[in-house]
């Protein structure tokens, strides 16, 4: 039977080397994944994944298992990511994504690799947490009490925010959809 | 469950009910079945998930769990306590050098030196005897029930002998 979190991390506080392992296993992937759409760039979300679980190391002997892990390691990794587009902002505009073109009768032609590509594409072109809630709640996995947990927000605002970011990729991405269909 | 508070799941969460929030996914699960155009609103949805479900994330990288793992607490204090291994000789070794080398060098004993020392024409042993120190018991002497150890000549001169069972060295 697989080790909870919370008792893996008494273990890391008394710095056990296999609880930490454990835990990067089951956790690493994901707030990678995380980062890596919220962010939309893979080294920045390594960077940030890295970030986390120093977070994790640092805090251990303090964490009190009053939200769960997983949550928990999202809200940091989601500073992190607000914190690094926030710095984008301040940059200048050709270090922004490309503008992507939304030329249906291209779209249609796309492999479901490149639509891939595209819908990564179309995500990070989302206003921040539209983009944020759609990746916790498709991606990551988590019920819509966790995500709004992580994004400080009530309910009824992910729910907005989930919608408005949805209808945006719908429109966006119509003919993707109906083909992956 | 309302067919408006359907849309409104089905445009928030997507089609999979396990995205749903828990407590309205039977009621909306029901509703679903018995309304053709819940299930056009659902069909929709679905192609959405679809197309983002064609996202792919690179898995991270092995050097990436590597060095995550390098950096837990006791790893830290693992390489610290390496690292004082190494350097903590070295240390000692560079500090002892530097020690020996500002120490000043002993002056050269010069003939005058010597000539200042002066000539010494008494024997260290009268020296000694005059002042009636560095008395030493004999092993034995002064326990009574045990007896008195017969050393012999050979052992000490019998003149440093005392009566009260010590000797001059």
């Amino acid at each position: 039977m697989e080790e909870a979190d919370e008792t893996l991390m008494r273990r890391v506080a008394r710095g056990d080397q296999e609880a930490c392992r454990a835990l990067v296993e089951r956790h690493l992937g994901r707030i990678v994944a995380f980062a890596a759409r919220t962010l939309g760039n893979a080294t920045d979300a390594e960077d940030v994944a890295q970030e986390v679980f120093l977070r994790l190391w640092t805090n251990a002997r303090r964490w009190e298992p009053r939200a769960r892990l997983g949550t928990w390691l999202h809200r940091i990794a989601l500073n992190l990511c607000l914190d690094r587009i926030a710095r984008r902002r301040e940059a200048p505009l050709d270090a922004a994504p490309e503008p992507v073109d939304p030329t249906p009768s291209v779209v249609t032609l796309l492999e479901r690799a490149a639509l891939g590509q595209r819908v990564n594409a179309e995500l990070a072109a989302l206003p921040p947490q539209q983009r944020i809630a759609i990746v916790l709640c498709h991606y990551q996995g988590l019920r819509n009490i966790e995500a709004a947990e992580v994004m400080d927000v009530s309910i009824e605002a992910l729910e907005s925010l989930l919608a408005r970011g949805r209808r945006t990729l719908r429109a966006r991405l119509r003919a993707e959809a109906e083909g992956a269909a | 469950m309302t067919p408006t508070r359907l849309h409104a799941i089905l445009d928030a969460y997507g089609a999979d009910p396990a995205r749903w929030p828990a407590v309205e996914r039977d009621a909306a699960l029901a509703l679903l079945a018995r309304s053709p155009e819940a299930r056009r609103h659902h069909d929709a949805a679905a192609r959405l998930d679809a197309a983002l479900d064609a996202s792919a994330i690179d898995v991270p990288s092995p050097a990436l769990a590597a060095r995550v793992l390098r950096a837990t607490p006791r790893a830290r204090v693992r390489r610290v306590e390496r690292w004082v291994a190494v350097v903590a000789p070295l240390a000692a070794a560079a500090a002892l050098f530097l020690w020996i080398g500002r120490s000043p060098a002993p002056a050269p004993l010069t003939a005058d030196a010597i000539a200042a020392l002066g000539t010494f024409s008494t024997p260290t042993d009268t020296l000694l005897f005059s002042t009636g120190s560095d008395l030493v018991d004999l092993p034995g002497c002064s326990e009574g029930d045990l007896g008195c150890i017969d050393l012999g000549s050979g052992w000490t001169d019998e003149s440093t002998r005392r009566d009260d069972g010590r000797m001059r060295v």
